[in-house]
């Protein structure tokens, strides 16, 4: 089987346990969004920026259509993180220890926090309401879930992609 | 630097990308946003369905887990509950029937029983006040249509229709706004609306009309082509607006709106 099919099928997963599996075991979107956003930065650690942006695009609109929010956003996001991640190599996370994956879950859980304010502004609740959204202990779980679940989602991309790389020596022989 | 390089930078490319998502997120069609999200629902709803099912089996179990400390004090306070629904269920059945008789007398229709299709909900938005619930056009879903609790309680309306699924937009949505009346005074009217995906505001109160915590509040009728009458939550709080013209009050709904697994959509009512 092609491995861009199981590829795909991965990304697929990831966003219906995003929509569907997630938010109903935590009672909220927020361990959802630092996933996707974890699979963003790491797909850029991975692959590099041009092939992580394609995966970003599509996982971020496969996951705005499975949240039912509007069309795009999440992707914008995810575009954005794969542009900051892209100053970073793989090597950041492999060789310097723990503290990196603590910095990328805080990249992430600060993504997190500006996605709702902008995702307020974009439903038309305006800027009071946008901003009425902060809350120390919304960002605190934000954070908390980016420092979570980042190495968790580093840990299961490394894993896929082995199992998936087993597929691309198969089809080259 | 080289000046061919520059429309292939990082830079670029991001900016583009995100500068097109962005605008397609605010100012794209709908109707394209629609017929994506009914491919996406209508192909994996199968997949939805089994992982939101795991997710509420996951989710019971821990918070059963979770609340074995509280049983004892649930039961006595459950307890409670009963026996004072069971006296107010009694009331309201001699009630209902005096009600009956009076609208034969004026010549009335009586009020029949609630056309119901029940769904489960698969799929949660992002804080955004919506839900999936597993039941489209192909049942006779359409849009603007109720949706209700197991208790009965407005819990939000569809917003959008998929031929297998539906989109909900709760009552916590930013836009989401319902005529209101509590029950104890439908001369207090406002409207009710959802703060922030968070909660519900009871707004638009004249500061001449009674509105206190504990008061019931109901659907109006009026407007959103929603039925009057359906309960919506108990007034939780009370406070002016800073133009002192009108009073809002924070609602506090029968169940929690977001973690509602199975929704009932109101086709509508047999009789009046």
């Amino acid at each position: 089987m092609n491995p861009f099919f199981w590829r795909t099928v991965a990304v697929l997963v990831l966003v219906i346990l995003g929509s569907s599996f997630l938010p109903i075991v935590f009672g909220s979107s927020t361990v959802s969004l630092a996933t996707l956003f974890s699979l963003s930065v790491v797909a850029t650690l991975s692959y590099g920026f041009s092939r992580a942006l394609p995966v970003a695009i599509l996982s971020g609109l496969l996951a705005d259509c499975a949240t039912l929010g509007p069309l795009g956003l999440s992707a914008a996001f995810c575009v954005g993180l794969v542009y900051v991640a892209s100053f970073s190599s793989r090597r950041m996370v492999t060789d310097h220890g723990f503290l990196p994956f603590i910095v990328s879950g805080i990249v992430v859980g600060l993504s997190i926090t500006v996605f709702r304010f902008f995702s307020f502004l974009v439903s038309g609740a305006g800027f009071p309401h946008s901003f009425a959204s902060f809350s120390f202990g919304s960002v605190g779980t934000s954070l908390l879930s980016g420092i979570i679940v980042f190495p968790v989602v580093f840990v299961a991309f490394r894993r896929f992609e082995v199992w998936a790389s087993a597929f691309d020596t198969q089809s080259i022989n | 630097m080289n000046i061919r390089s520059v429309p292939r930078s990082r830079l670029f490319r991001a900016t583009l990308s995100c500068t097109i998502l962005v605008l397609f997120a605010v100012w794209g069609p709908q109707p394209v946003s629609g017929f994506l999200r009914a491919v996406y629902h209508t192909v994996l709803l199968p997949f939805e369905r089994v992982s939101s099912n795991a997710g509420y089996f996951f989710g019971d179990t821990f918070g059963f887990i979770s609340s074995i400390g509280n049983l004892k004090s649930e039961n006595e306070r459950l307890h409670d509950e009963n026996l004072r629904l069971a006296a107010e269920n009694a009331t309201l059945s001699s009630l209902r029937t005096e009600n009956d008789e009076l609208r034969k007398f004026a010549g009335l229709e009586t009020r029949g029983k609630q056309d119901l299709i029940a769904g489960e909900a698969v799929a949660a938005g992002q804080d955004r006040g919506f839900v999936l619930i597993d039941r489209g056009s192909a049942q006779g879903v359409s849009t603007g249509m109720p949706v209700l609790s197991a208790s009965g309680a407005l819990v939000g309306t569809v917003n959008e229709t998929y031929p297998r699924s539906a989109r909900v937009m709760l009552l916590t949505n930013s836009e989401s706004a319902v005529g209101g009346i509590t029950a104890s005074d439908p001369g207090t009217k406002g409207v009710i609306r959802g703060d922030r995906g968070l909660g519900i505001a009871y707004s638009m109160v004249l500061r001449v009309n009674p509105l206190s915590v504990g008061d019931k509040v109901v659907t109006s009728g009026a407007g959103s082509g929603i039925p009057s009458g359906l309960f919506v939550g108990t007034v939780s709080s009370v406070q002016e607006t800073e133009d002192r013209l009108f009073r809002e009050a924070t609602i506090k709904p029968a169940e929690e709106i977001g973690a509602l697994r199975f929704l009932f959509v109101l086709k509508g009512n047999t009789g009046v």
